[in-house]
């Protein structure tokens, strides 16, 4: 398997602090990655450096066999790599179906033109852009609610709308950013249901932080956990679990030792 | 009605050419962008149909096309408009919110500097005896009639085509449409420079209705009453700058039978509608949609 995601010697330093120190990270085509670590560890900032939204301070990103690094956040996400928030960022005065519509648009450069005036292109193009919207809508089960404002959908539905929203990049790579927060047992395990399912379906290779350790575990083909900074561990879930330097990373030093 | 007209066909005149200027500066607030130029672009607008209108180099071509004078200078403002809009708009949409407002502002500032120390448009004076198309200024109905309504269409179209989605998502959460692809500055640029040219057209329309265009016809008061239609209209839909301009264009003469008092009382007005109103008139319509509010 090739790697569709590499990161070399990425760093990041806001003022004096590292937030990110020369990470080294390959994420193989297919597979379901998950990035771990206590709060503050740079999940975020390695996030937004992979995505074009934060300037490394040294260090380069390779995505599809291309050098990333410096591109902007737009270019990047037309190449095929798609994100989620942590905070959830939906277009929120607009419907359902038009958030998920705005990607489509983008990658089609719609013409202000050529829309305003209705020519033959910008009318197959709306067409076609409404009825791969519906189709993601109704994919994640918002199809009822297609023509609601996004602001006024609960909590949960507005996460599978962020992804679906994702999703009509057409992307390659989809980062999930805490993709399970606040969530409870039930819904957390449709949600892996969800994302291998996705994956399967779009042939994507997902790339997801995560706090909760047992749905990490459970999903994810490779773990790598960081820690101020740094990459402390990297490999499959079990390795994981039983690595000292991650035991102390997340639960503390053991005591008894 | 004959009388109507006679008394109040220059108010309803003036209406639609402020309701015009107010929809110029609708364009780039769909991307969320509080932008003050369009009055710099009015005035740009009005000299160049000023200078083609009294220029004696022009007066061949004047008398040959005759009437379609008018949309020739109509077009080389549109041109000249979007020209500077562009040059203006790459560096100033770098900046957000209260500095791109800022931004323009002293565009605006410099232009009428500029203007009133250049030979060709005539210094302090400003260039007057522009020729005249119409007879009575209800006529100039038919230039900013069918414009509005062209505008409007286009508004409504670009509304419903993938445009208007683009430019609503910039508005929504910039940061977020960038995430999905969008050229956020590039779309920001045109949203902006179609306001700029529409100010031009407008302005070089206005040109002859007022017969003389000096460096008073682009001033800070007259951006800031640009700026008013679209917040006591409603700066969220395509008919809240006409009627905050059909609201503010004709309240002083509404008023005028308590005299000096009614500026007074246009304050107060405009005072009331800001706090009262913060989603303008059309918000007012438009309450049932509550959900979007959240």
């Amino acid at each position: 398997m090739s790697a569709v995601l590499a990161a070399r010697g990425l760093s990041k330093a806001f003022g004096g602090l590292m937030a990110v120190a020369e990470v080294d990270l390959e994420v193989r085509e297919g597979e379901i990655f998950g990035l771990i670590g206590p709060n503050g560890a740079g999940k975020t900032t390695l996030f937004n450096m992979f995505t074009g939204l934060t300037k490394p301070t040294r260090g380069s990103v390779r995505f599809l066999d291309r050098d990333i690094t410096g591109k902007t956040p737009d270019a990047i996400a037309r190449m095929g790599m798609a994100r989620t928030f942590q905070n959830i960022r939906l277009f929120g005065g607009m419907s359902v179906l038009d958030n998920v519509r705005v990607p489509l648009h983008a990658l089609d450069r719609a013409g202000l033109l050529r829309g305003v005036l209705g020519t033959a292109a910008s009318r197959r193009h709306e067409r076609e852009a409404l009825a791969q919207a519906r189709e993601l809508v109704e994919m994640v089960g918002l199809g009822d609610r297609a023509e609601h404002s996004a602001a006024s959908l609960p909590y949960g539905l507005r996460r599978r709308l962020e992804m679906a929203r994702a999703l009509a990049l057409g992307p390659r790579l989809l980062l999930l950013d805490e993709p399970a927060a606040g969530m409870n047992e039930a819904e957390k395990d449709e949600l892996s249901r969800f994302i291998r399912a996705m994956r399967d379906r779009f042939a994507l290779t997902v790339l997801l932080i995560e706090h909760n350790v047992p749905l990490v575990m459970g999903l994810c083909q490779t773990v790598a956990v960081l820690n101020f900074g740094q990459i402390i561990a990297k490999g499959a879930p079990r390795e994981i679990q039983n690595d000292p330097a991650v035991i102390e990373a997340y639960l503390g030093v053991a005591q008894d030792a | 009605m004959e009388d109507f007209l006679a008394r109040y066909g220059f108010l309803l005149v003036t209406i639609l050419q402020q309701g015009l200027l107010g929809l110029s500066l609708y364009f780039p607030l769909m991307a969320g962008q509080l932008s003050l130029a369009s009055i710099g672009f009015y005035a740009l607008g009005g000299y160049v149909a000023a200078i083609m209108g009294t220029h004696p180099e022009l007066e061949a071509l004047r008398e040959s096309l005759g009437f379609f004078m008018y949309p020739l200078e109509w077009l080389a403002a549109l041109a000249v408009s979007t020209a500077l809009g562009l040059a203006l708009g790459y560096p100033a949409l770098r900046l957000r919110g209260i500095y791109l407002a800022l931004a323009t502002i002293a565009f605006v500032q410099i232009f009428g500097v500029v203007v009133l120390n250049l030979p060709i448009a005539g210094g302090a004076i400003g260039i007057f005896d522009i020729p005249q198309p119409f007879e009575s200024r209800l006529a100039y109905l038919w230039f900013f009639g069918p414009l509005l309504a062209l505008v409007l269409l286009f508004l409504w179209r670009m509304e419903r085509t993938g445009t208007g989605r683009l430019l609503r998502a910039i508005r929504e959460d910039e940061l977020a449409a960038r995430a999905m692809g969008v050229r956020v500055t590039a779309r920001k640029v045109q949203a902006f420079v179609i306001g700029c040219a529409l100010a031009g057209v407008v302005g070089a329309m206005s040109a002859p209705l007022l017969n003389t265009w000096n460096a008073r016809q682009g001033t800070f008061d007259a951006a800031v009453a640009c700026l008013a239609y679209v917040l006591i209209g409603g700066a969220r839909s395509k008919w809240g700058p006409l009627l905050g301009a059909a609201l503010l264009v004709s309240l002083p003469e509404l008023l005028r039978p308590l005299q000096d008092s009614r500026m007074i009382l246009n304050g107060v007005v405009l005072v009331l509608a800001c706090v009262y109103m913060p989603r303008g008139i059309v918000g007012l319509f438009a309450g049932r949609s509550a959900g979007r509010q959240a």
